[in-house]
């Protein structure tokens, strides 16, 4: 396996985690605040939007984390192992925390809409909660081909 | 290997075809300068052509992955075939990124001096960087995949 190619994903995971990090610490607040300024019927529920937001950022960088794992083993030739199959599981189940959080996220969504008149906001709140839901399938999906890549593989260890 | 989860998937990848054509060809019709034109003089704009030209790489692409789900829902990944389909994704990622750049580049050079095509600019360098990750990740997967069929093979010789 040539190491440069995973060493760029790897840097792009990272890339990508820093501009997360970024919106996290400096963009949500003032995203939220605004948002709730904007529909001031639903203040009440200002702080358990941020912190699911927090949730689905924190589902988020512990996906990234896998990911940067599972292109460590790429890197080790340890594609086909249970390591790699747990780091897809995991993948998997953050994907669908995420993807959960921003559907329980969709009223709020759909009020801002509402009241902005905009329904191009309820479509794209829906592909936030459906992208997740694609990479989770997605990687559900490369669990499987894993697992069948293994067998494959132990088969030929035993005859070798 | 579960049908389901390559069905959706193909599922998925038909919607972003027809929501990117759909975008494609519905787009002309609202740019500004489009008001006052007929509908062949919209459309025959050299720009717009291009614009249709580049996206075939990317609908190749998108078939190319229907097709890489398909032998996947047919158990049929660790094929020759598949990993035919990886590096074809592989190429199609690689002329999209270069032919955006390409424009990115000439819309900086020559664009009119009264414009800030600044969004452009940003929107076509992101394309550009996804296109790169993706034909990356192409190729890692390649190479596992063509790994895996080696391997497969062999054993199939042994038995």
């Amino acid at each position: 396996m040539r190491k440069s190619s995973t060493f760029f994903l790897r840097a792009v995971v990272v890339v990508i985690g820093l501009a997360v990090l970024a919106l996290c610490i400096f963009g949500l607040p003032v995203i939220v605040r605004e948002v709730f300024e904007y529909i001031s019927d639903f203040a009440y529920l200002k702080f358990p939007t941020l912190i699911g937001l927090y949730i689905t950022a924190a589902a988020f960088f512990f996906a990234l984390y896998q990911a940067l794992k599972l292109l460590s083993y790429i890197d080790e030739n340890l594609a086909f192992s249970e390591l790699s199959i747990q780091a897809l599981k995991k993948i998997k189940y953050s994907a669908l925390v995420m993807s959960g959080v921003y559907l329980l996220n969709m009223p709020i969504v759909f009020f801002l809409a509402d009241k902005d008149d905009a329904p191009g906001g309820i479509i794209i709140g829906m592909v936030f909660a459906c992208a997740p839901f694609v990479v989770a399938v997605f990687a559900g999906l490369l669990e499987k081909l894993l697992k069948n890549g293994m067998e494959i593989k132990s088969e030929n260890d035993l005859t070798v | 290997m579960k049908k389901g989860s390559t069905v959706f998937l193909q599922v998925v990848i038909l919607l972003i075809g027809i929501v990117a054509l759909a975008i494609m060809i519905r787009f002309p019709l609202t740019e500004g300068r489009a008001v006052n034109l007929d509908l062949f003089s919209i459309y025959a704009d050299p720009f717009i052509i291009y614009g249709y030209l580049v996206s075939i790489p990317f609908f190749v692409a998108l078939y190319q992955a229907f097709k890489l789900l398909g032998y996947i829902g047919q158990n049929k990944v660790f094929s020759l075939n598949s990993v035919k389909a990886l590096r074809n994704i592989k190429y199609c990622a690689i002329i999209l990124g270069i032919l955006i750049m390409t424009t990115v580049l000439y819309i900086t050079i020559f664009h009119a001096k009264d414009d800030d095509p600044a969004g452009f600019i940003a929107t076509g360098t992101l394309a550009t960087f996804i296109s790169a990750v993706i034909a990356t990740a192409a190729a890692v997967f390649e190479k596992t995949l063509q790994s895996a069929v080696d391997i497969k093979s062999e054993n199939d010789l042994v038995v």
